[in-house]
């Protein structure tokens, strides 16, 4: 790891020092003294110390030129010569500085509050730039590429990106309306290798156009042609950068290697550019030639069906063209291909006319198919807007207390005919100083708030590699110019609006001064923005709360799923043996309880639903809204190892699961309520009628045995799932998975499992363990990622806004302390003087949360879609929230109220 | 031609490199004046020092490779050298101060 100081200050540094003597020297001495106080201190403090020298070397260089190097004490008015403006402002800053080094505590105030609001805002912008607004890198002029969807096509609802068929796509690519065309299917999980050694790749197939549409060019070797994009072209592979870096440690020597994916070896022609990820923002290992890898993992008919809707496709438009021009076009050659399909006798689109295409933007997040991580963005984007509200609105107030204070120095100044504009220049050069350094600092919080970031929010897309973009700092730029005009506007106008004599004559009788109001008022505006804030938070962090009490229905904690990759070769009945040898091993595993085999995939989150079943009495099953029913069955012990809980009725016996014995089923509560409203389930029985099981025989009927708890095992909003379960003797065929129970920690055994039973057979391909517990995990997900940012960025406004509070009130006593004084003096008791400062809260705090709490129900219906079972209006949120608020605010009286009690009414009236 | 006048922090930093003799870099003289004089100087005030110095022909440099230093990433070092004008005014000044002080330490034993 490189030790050299950060390279912004540095250069920064090597620009202030542009005129300066043996500038390099300088800078060379910095950074030894940099790495050594890194050894010493750490990365942090040597940061922070970088670019505070980096501001007060380059404060003395900056401004001069190499000639007026005698002009150091004098200043450059004493040597005549003609005053320069820029020279002017470079000693209003040193002014600044120097101002500012002897209040340190004003300026770590404003600094800090700069540093909270604008580095929390510059990550979430860094977010919304990653995830809305930037193409993914290396794409070339996305604003003329579209994404291709299909609407109208009657009952199956195709109205997702990924609904393209190769015909389909066959039959718009050649138009003149598009300069260029791409399908490509989105990203798959490939095992790489076999046995104990397998992994997992992320594999994207494409076409041979996909590259040169997105007008991107190789880091190594070259991306594959048309004539290796064909079905029986020999397998040929491109890396991506990072698994080039990874698998290859970026030896140029991997082109001409061969890589195995799946039964399949692929030689490797090139390697993709470093951060190219295609037209998503998820990282991809390997690309290759759509044709030739359908042809070769699939049946050849595959790549002539319209039916294999699997393909995502992107098109660039042809100079001049519009989007409605270009959907027309393409719709009627999408309707010609599907007639001569139809004519052929072909099988799809025989009951519509084959759909319209839309033309999309390339940036799906502002397109019809935005996902949830954009939608998130997008809130959190005004969450962080608010934040830095609070923080303009501290530092305004902060400036403005400031400016106050400082209106008599400003008026013997004037008095002493110091011209207005110097007055104003001099004012600007404050405010710019401290919003400099609160910028810096805040690039520093959005470094490492941004990793944080990625690790919550934005899983799966990769870091990139600079912690802080460039637009990022353009961006803070922006945003910290427009905060120190506007928090130096106010003091600069009180400067030069008043008459010298008035202030000073106003002094001596000892008045407060103006602009009382107008810091309540920011002061009220940052205590209702921050509730407003921890409402949202409290709204999410219930949400949580809820989704982790929800019952699913069974006891997951300690399950395991467990599913086998096979070669390609290896049978069924293989297959099956394989999971009965598998069941064998596993029983006698240490810290496996029991286990048993599954005749659902995934079983107790699979989506196996079957559709024809009929039921006693009512004949054929209703389709309900939630879909279904569900089916999962499995071997002896079934119901015990999933953790059903029986509700009526009984679980099965053994001999039901054996082979030949009685027959038995078992339906959700949902099932038995809906099927059979008012009657005794236990009573009826149902027809599976295409049992995956035994189909030889005439379907008889399934006497219910018992019934179970609703599962929720897709999402945790899922209300109500119609699912039935039957036994399977272990000889059973269609075999789809084994589910264990763990006697302790679930995550500690799944790599034992997969070790273990990897060695099993050269058969086995790749072995799948889950543990139940990261599946519910995933579910819970939105509600997580929530509640932490809201209550990240909702403890981060209450930190400013007690920190503003804090501070206006210090203000008002030292204000006040004359008049504190003299009530002193005329016998107040000490309650008397704390309660003047605390009544004072207490009206700001009550009106602000007030407001706050209004705005927070008006505003709750833009997040009630995202809470789970929490009602927007919530007594019981408000009052947490009032409650950290008042004893925040308490906890920023206290110190000043203390203060107001220990003034010497000798010493205060004295002071004036 | 007088001597240019020279200041307080001027001379603890030609005595300084003086001091530091062959090793008057920019950081060890920095660290002589700290433990010594008991004064902490910010890096720009004494590099301003310097030019300031070298303008009156007080001080001159020497620019060495800095390859033995990995730290420095290749930037080069500046040793000091007080010039011969230099350590006259440096003369001159203390001659100044020593006879001002002559015979008045008594006064200040008290203090």
């Amino acid at each position: 790891m490189s030790v050299s100081p950060p390279r912004m200050a540095e250069r920064l540094l090597q620009w202030c020092l542009r005129s300066a003597p043996a500038a390099m020297c300088i800078v060379g001495d910095l950074r030894q003294e940099y790495a050594a106080l890194r050894a010493r201190r750490g990365l942090v403090v040597a940061h922070l110390w970088y670019w505070r020298e980096v501001a007060t070397i380059g404060s003395r260089y900056i401004g001069r030129r190499s000639g007026d190097l005698g002009a150091g004490a004098a200043g450059p008015h004493a040597r005549g010569s003609k005053p320069s403006l820029l020279r002017d402002f470079a000693s209003d800053l040193r002014l600044a500085l120097r101002v500012f080094r002897r209040s340190p505590g004003f300026a770590a105030a404003v600094v800090l509050t700069l540093a909270l609001g604008l580095g929390a805002n510059a990550t979430m912008f860094d977010a919304v730039d990653r995830v809305l607004l930037s193409p993914p890198e290396h794409v070339q002029d996305h604003e003329d590429l579209r994404f291709l969807y299909l609407t109208g096509l009657g009952p199956r609802s195709l109205n997702s990106p990924m609904a393209y068929s190769l015909p389909d796509y066959e039959s718009i690519r050649g138009l003149p309306v598009l300069a260029a065309a791409a399908a490509y299917r989105p990203r798959r999980r490939v095992t790489m290798g076999s046995g104990v050694d397998a992994r997992q790749a992320i594999v994207q197939d494409a076409t041979a156009e996909f590259f040169p549409l997105l007008g991107v060019l190789p880091a190594q070797g070259r991306f594959f042609d048309a004539e290796e994009d064909r079905p029986g072209a020999a397998p040929v592979a491109v890396l991506g950068y990072g698994f080039w870096d990874r698998e290859f440690g970026q030896d140029p020597g991997a082109i001409g290697q061969a890589v195995t994916l799946g039964s399949h070896t692929y030689e490797v022609i090139g390697v993709a550019p470093r951060g190219f990820t295609g037209a998503n923002l998820e990282a991809v290992d390997i690309w290759v030639p759509l044709r030739m890898n359908v042809a070769l993992l699939h049946k050849r008919r595959v790549l002539e069906s319209r039916g294999a809707w699997w393909y995502r496709v992107l098109v660039r438009l042809e100079e001049g063209v519009t989007d409605e021009e270009a959907e027309t076009r393409m719709t009627a050659a999408h309707a010609a291909g599907v007639t001569v399909e139809r004519e052929a006798g072909g099988e799809h689109y025989e009951d519509s006319e084959g759909g319209v295409v839309n033309a999309g933007a390339f940036m799906t997040a502002l397109g019809p198919n935005a996902d949830s991580a954009s939608t998130i963005t997008l809130w959190l984007a005004g969450v962080s807007i608010l934040v830095l509200l609070i923080a303009c609105a501290n530092v305004a107030n902060l400036m403005l207390a400031r400016g106050i204070d400082r209106r008599r120095e400003r008026a013997v100044r004037l008095a002493f005919g110091v011209s207005r504009r110097r007055l104003i220049s001099q004012a600007l050069a404050e405010t710019l100083v401290l919003a400099l350094a609160g910028g810096l600092a805040a690039i520093l919080v959005a470094s490492w708030s941004g990793r944080a970031l990625y690790g919550l929010l934005l899983r799966g897309i990769p870091l990139p590699d600079a912690a802080v973009s460039l637009r990022l700092v353009g961006f803070l730029g922006v945003v910290v110019l427009a905060t120190a005009v506007v928090a130096g506007v106010l003091p600069v106008l009180q400067a030069v609006r008043t008459a010298p004599g008035d202030v000073l004559r106003e002094f001596r009788g000892g008045s407060t001064g103006g602009g009382g109001r107008a810091r309540a008022v920011l002061m009220l505006g940052q205590i209702s923005l921050s509730t407003v804030l921890l409402v949202g938070a409290g709204l999410f962090v219930q949400s949580l709360q809820n989704a982790l009490d929800v019952d699913l229905g069974f006891d997951y904690e300690s399950l395991i799923n467990v599913e086998f990759e096979r070669h390609d070769g290896v049978g069924p009945l293989r297959r099956d043996a394989l999971y009965r040898e598998a069941l064998r091993s596993l029983e006698t595993m240490p810290g496996v309880e029991r286990a048993i085999l599954s005749g659902s995939s995934r079983p107790l989150y699979g989506w196996d639903e079957q559709r024809g079943m009929r039921a006693s009495r009512v004949g054929a099953i209703p389709d309900v809204p939630q879909g279904g029913p569900y089916t999962y069955s499995g071997t002896e012990g079934y119901v015990e190892t999933a953790g059903l809980r029986v509700i009526q009725g009984r679980a099965f016996e053994p001999a039901e699961y054996a082979s030949g014995g009685p027959l038995a089923l078992m339906v959700s509560r949902s099932f038995a309520e809906g099927v059979w409203p008012g009657l005794d389930p236990l009573r009826e029985c149902v027809y599976l009628r295409e049992g995956p099981v035994e189909l030889k025989r005439p379907e008889p009927c399934r006497p219910v045995v018992g019934v179970y708890e609703d599962l929720i095992v897709r999402s945790i909003a899922d209300e109500g799932l119609w699912s039935v379960t039957w036994p399977l003797p272990l000889q059973a065929e269609d075999l789809r998975g084994i589910l264990v129970r763990a006697d302790g920690d679930a995550a500690e055994l799944v790599e034992p499992i997969r070790e273990r039973l990897a060695a099993l057979s050269s058969d086995i391909r790749y072995v799948h363990v889950i543990a139940m517990t990261s599946r519910v995990e995933a579910m819970r997900g939105t509600w997580r990622v929530g509640a932490t940012l809201f209550s990240a960025f909702g403890a981060l406004a209450l930190i400013v806004a007690s920190l503003g509070l804090y501070s206006m009130l210090s203000f008002a006593v030292a204000r006040k302390s004359r008049e504190i004084g003299i009530r002193s003096a005329l016998g107040a008791q000490r309650r008397d003087l704390v309660g003047m400062v605390v009544r004072r809260t207490a009206r700001l705090l009550g009106a602000g949360l007030l407001i706050g709490i209004s705005v927070a129900v008006l505003a709750g219906r833009f997040i009630e879609s995202a809470l789970f079972g929490v009602p927007t209006v919530n007594p019981t949120v408000f009052g947490i929230v009032a409650v950290v608020f008042i004893a925040a605010g308490l906890l920023a009286t206290w110190m000043p109220a203390w203060k107001a009690t220990t003034i010497d009414p000798v010493k205060a009236m004295a002071a004036e | 031609m007088p001597i240019s006048h020279i200041g307080e922090f001027e001379q603890m930093v030609l005595l300084a490199i003086l001091r530091s003799a062959d090793e008057a870099y920019a950081p060890e003289i920095r660290r002589v004046l700290q433990e010594r004089a008991g004064r902490s100087v910010s890096r720009g005030a004494l590099y301003r020092t310097f030019d300031r110095l070298a303008a009156k022909g007080l001080l001159e440099w020497e620019i060495e490779d800095s390859n033995p230093i990995p730290e420095r990433g290749g930037a080069p070092m500046r040793r000091f050298r007080a010039t011969a004008e230099g350590r006259r005014a440096l003369r001159l000044s203390r001659e100044a101060l020593l006879n001002l002080w002559d015979g008045i330490e008594p006064e200040l034993e008290d203090a």
